[in-house]
């Protein structure tokens, strides 16, 4: 950035005439602030009818000649589940001159802000002015003022750092010059400053140029480097549900859940460099702290390395302050946020006749963990009109076929996505006979010692596969565990549920299958079991409900995620096959796609792609967003969701999946180590 | 607990039977034969985790103990969850069967296993349906000179690609001559296998070197060479003894039956 024309510190002290009336009716109040181009994030709750609410937000604003700086505060009514209502929404101006002063905005409730400092920054040192003599008739002599020396800091390149508004091959591009004063830019984990994978390794390489608008550089000329975390801004969305909130950023909340507002130090990775600050030739380094340093000034230029935080979604701001800085005027300067990422290069492998997948729709999917999602788009590959003879085949046929027809298979960094034809010859039948479809009662008994549920219907049916259970609250599917038919004469067949599993409490870990799936609860119709004692509850079915018993149907998997096995383990490996010509995604009478198969396809990918990282599905969770309306991509349609205040399941909660993920697919995904599964190697 | 115990159970799994071979070479494969049926003969098991040859890391799990010391060198459980999109298939076990499933335990094993003497056990399935082996001895030797020659060629590659079941899912470099398969060969089930879906002509008489552990897997594989042959009344006679001799394999020829033998679909794909 330029040198500007001035440093304008703007201060937001207060709403004011937060009144009865207007609060009334609201659930949760709060304010969003923004200064300039920089949002401020949530304010704590306006909890109480109180004249005065104290904002006390500021911001250092480096201005150009003529610009302004626009301020703008909205008013909130968080209503949870539905969609946010603003309340008020107030909007101001600080114009050049930037004048120095307390201003007053808005009709009720009102903004108090104030230009609390503005240092404008000279352009150069002043003529020489005329110096009268006392006492003297002759002309006046030209004298120069000696003037305090003025210095002014640019950063004028970051190495390492890149713009997604910039175009170039990836999502995010280096771009000369960005210092990510759009708050958007993105430092990449794993990545040497020249891109290349590095494990454990992220850096940028700044440089600051100094500039002595009056006077001149000394000869010890040295950047002062000061590291801020700044708050994690993305739970401070409008849109962003506060169970969420509260999970994505912690400390913006109190244990109890009430809302302190947007806090800073909030960052939660480790730095894979002691210390943080690695010297540029040229430029000798001294490390004050992990948060400062500096760095020599040559012929005004300085340069530091700087090792980041290695978690997805860390943040910093880093100032460069020139020294000495007394009794010099200075005019220091500093970044925008510029947030950790994990890059992803996804080669998209797409056989001849499949149908081209939606790539372009899924990066945005998982964006909210801070993972870009790079697709290549490689010419398409000779056809394979089947994966494998049959289903039991599929993984080691398509865990071959990854290993021929995936070019970067062997490089750290990369995923594959592999639009296929159809996965093996298609089961004979269509769906599986009824085999009852009566009342029964639901029954009580063990399985492994533990409490289960099962039903028993009339008949010698040892094939019974699925049963569809109705009651007045719904309609849930379960497959069948185990079957024993009893009697000579007349037979019954005791059909044992497969209980609906759920990973409700999943954590981030070494990308294995093991991990993801530690933590399960198995939900029944009349209660849940996770490890321990049965509860009741469940989907809350009467003991009597009415079950439809089918035999096994032509049911075929649409897609398939291989993984690779390490010491016997398994784990995620990045690599999918998406079956086009399924019966699901392939219309029968034009032998195209479906209508729906972008949207869908999005969404598989987006869930693929989120195991890729080692995390589980059918999380139970609704997506992040408000107003509630859909779930998360990691959820199977027809599963029920969890209700968070019984622990029990939520009626009218299937059948919304989306691509979006939820808080905790999100915060979990970023404290994801990728360079820590043994199954990708990297 | 006393409640519980006076609930009907559910059928599951009677404890695994082993079949293992006298003796194995480090580095090399490590086939065992496995035979799962329900702890109630009338039962039916659905949704068990499928692994054979190819892979059975996920539904299987293991603990081997180096003999005398009672310090175990690998200890893996069997994967907490059973779902097809995350690469284990399921089958079902109908009332009175059995199935045998040639599994590999090599993928489970250290890479810097001493060759010795140990003691292992199986376990099997999810959770609520697991099922675990007796005790059963594991004999590793050290490769030979020429067995140590051919890992140093071939180990480093199959590391890669995902384990030896891989291996033969990856078309061979010489696919006009047959290899030359010795009943010592510790390679030789695959090395004969991975032949016969790529090699250029089927050369049956390999099966020959199938012998020991091998033997009812021979048996079978020797039901799906009849029918990519395309002599059915062979096929047949074949697959009634194996369903005879075998009844754990009758499975397999279940799935020749309906067009599913491997063998036949590979080839096809060349």
């Amino acid at each position: 950035m330029a040198i500007p024309a001035a440093l304008v510190t703007v201060r937001l002290n207060s709403l004011q005439g937060i009144t009865g009336a207007f609060l009334a009716g609201t659930k949760r109040v709060y304010a969003t602030t923004k200064i300039g181009a920089r949002p401020l994030g949530r304010t704590a709750a306006i909890a109480a009818v109180n004249p005065t609410f104290a904002l006390n937000r500021e911001l250092e604003v480096a201005v150009s000649a003529g610009q302004n700086i626009d301020l703008e505060v909205d008013i909130w009514d968080d209503r949870e589940d539905l969609a946010p209502n603003r309340l008020a929404h107030i909007t101001a101006t600080i114009a050049p001159p930037w004048k120095v002063k307390n201003y007053t905005a808005g009709g009720g409730p009102t903004l108090d802000y104030e230009v609390k400092i503005r240092r404008r920054v000279p352009t150069g040192a002043p003529p020489p002015v005329a110096a009268p003599r006392v006492g003297s008739s002759a002309p006046p002599a030209k004298a120069a003022i000696r003037l305090a020396p003025v210095y002014c800091v640019e950063i004028t390149e970051i190495l390492g750092l890149y713009d997604p508004g910039f175009a170039g091959p990836h999502r995010a591009n280096y771009h000369a010059g960005y210092i990510s004063l759009d708050d958007k830019g993105r430092i990449y984990l794993n990545r040497e400053l020249n891109g290349d994978w590095a494990h454990d390794k992220q850096l940028i390489q700044i440089t600051a140029r100094v500039t002595a608008r009056v006077g001149k550089l000394p000869a010890n000329s040295k950047i002062h480097w000061k590291v801020i975390d700044p708050d994690d801004p993305f739970d401070d969305q409008t849109d962003v549900h506060r169970q969420w909130a509260r999970y994505i950023d912690a400390n913006d909340y109190t244990g109890a859940g009430d809302q302190l507002g947007a806090q800073g130090n909030d960052n939660e990775g480790a730095l894979d460099r002691n210390p943080r600050w690695e010297e540029v030739p040229g430029h000798s380094l001294t490390v004050i702290s992990p948060t400062e340093a500096t760095t020599k000034v040559a012929a005004q230029i300085s340069k530091v390395k700087l090792h980041c935080p290695n978690l997805a979604g860390d943040n910093l701001i880093v100032r460069a302050e020139f020294e000495p800085a007394r009794p010099e005027e200075v005019f220091a300067a500093e970044t925008g946020i510029m947030s950790m990422w994990n890059r992803i290069d996804v080669e998209y492998i797409r056989m001849n006749s499949a149908f081209a997948l939606p790539v372009a729709d899924v990066p945005e999917s998982l964006e909210p963990g801070f993972i870009q999602l790079d697709f290549t788009t490689d010419p398409p590959v000779a056809d394979k009109q089947f994966m494998a003879p049959s289903d039991p085949q599929l993984s080691a046929s398509s865990e071959a076929y990854v290993t021929a027809n995936f070019p970067h298979r062997a490089d750290k960094g990369w995923f594959c996505v592999i639009a296929a034809m159809e996965p093996h010859p298609l089961p004979v039948g269509g769906p599986g006979a009824v085999l009852a479809d009566k009342d029964v009662d639901l029954a009580y008994g063990t399985v492994n010692a533990q409490k289960a549920e099962f039903i028993d219907i009339d008949g010698d049916h040892p094939d019974a596969d699925f049963i569809e259970l109705s009651w007045p609250g719904g309609s849930v599917g379960f497959s069948v565990a185990t079957s024993r038919v009893s009697g000579l004469i007349f037979k019954s067949t005791r059909l044992w549920l497969d209980a609906h599993d759920m990973q409700s409490e999943f954590k981030a870990g070494d990308g294995s299958i093991d991990n993801a799936y530690s933590k399960r609860v198995y939900f029944y119709p009349r209660g849940r079991r996770n490890g321990g004692p049965w509860t009741a509850g469940g989907y809350g079915m009467p003991n009597r409900v009415h079950a439809k018993v089918f035999a096994p149907g032509a049911f075929y998997t649409d897609g398939i995620s291989p993984t690779r096995t390490v010491g016997g383990k398994d784990y995620f490996a990045g690599q999918t096959i998406i079956f086009t010509h399924h019966g699901a995604y392939k219309d029968p009478i034009t032998n195209g796609p479906v209508p729906s198969f972008n949207t869908e396809i999005a969404q598989t990918i987006a869930h693929e792609l989120t195991h890729a990282f080692g995390m589980p599905h059918k999380c139970g969770y609704w997506d992040y967003r408000t107003p509630r309306e859909h779930t998360c991509c990691m959820n199977y349609g027809p599963n029920w969701m969890l209700d968070p205040a019984t622990g029990n399941l939520a009626p009218g909660s299937s059948g919304k999946v989306s691509k979006r993920l939820c808080g905790r697919h999100i915060k979990e995904l970023r404290r994801t180590h990728l360079e820590d599964n043994l199954g990708l190697g990297w | 607990m006393s409640d519980l115990a006076a609930e009907p159970a559910s059928p599951s799994l009677a404890s695994l039977e082993v079949e293992t071979a006298p003796e194995y070479v480090v580095g090399f494969p490590v086939h065992v034969a496995v035979t799962i049926r329900a702890d109630q003969p009338d039962a039916s098991l659905r949704l068990l985790p499928y692994a054979d040859f190819f892979k059975c890391a996920g539904a299987f799990g293991l603990t081997l103990i180096r003999a005398g010391s009672g310090q175990a060198v690998v200890s893996v459980q069997p994967r907490p969850v059973v779902d097809r999109s995350l690469g284990i298939a399921v089958f079902s076990l109908p009332p009175n069967q059995s199935r045998r499933m040639l599994i590999d335990l090599s993928a489970f094993l250290p890479a810097d296993l001493a060759p010795g003497d140990y003691q292992a056990t199986l376990a099997y399935g999810p959770p609520n349906m697991r099922a675990v082996s007796p005790a059963f001895a594991l004999r590793l030797r050290a490769p030979a000179r020429e067995e140590c020659a051919e890992l140093a060629a071939l180990l480093p590659g199959v590391r890669t690609i995902g384990g030896w079941g891989q291996w033969i899912l990856q078309p061979p470099s010489d696919r006009r001559d047959p290899p030359k398969v010795r009943k010592t060969d510790p390679l030789r089930f695959n090395r004969v296998l991975r032949w016969w879906l790529f090699g250029e002509r089927l050369e049956p008489s390999l099966v020959q070197a199938l012998d020991g552990i091998y033997a009812p897997e021979a048996d079978a594989l020797t039901a799906e060479l009849y029918q990519v042959a395309g002599d059915q009344t062979k096929f047949e006679q074949q697959a009634q003894a194996v369903r005879t001799r075998h009844h754990g394999l009758s499975w397999w020829m279940d799935d020749l039956a309906a067009g599913r033998g491997i063998i036949a679909f590979h080839r096809g794909q060349r």
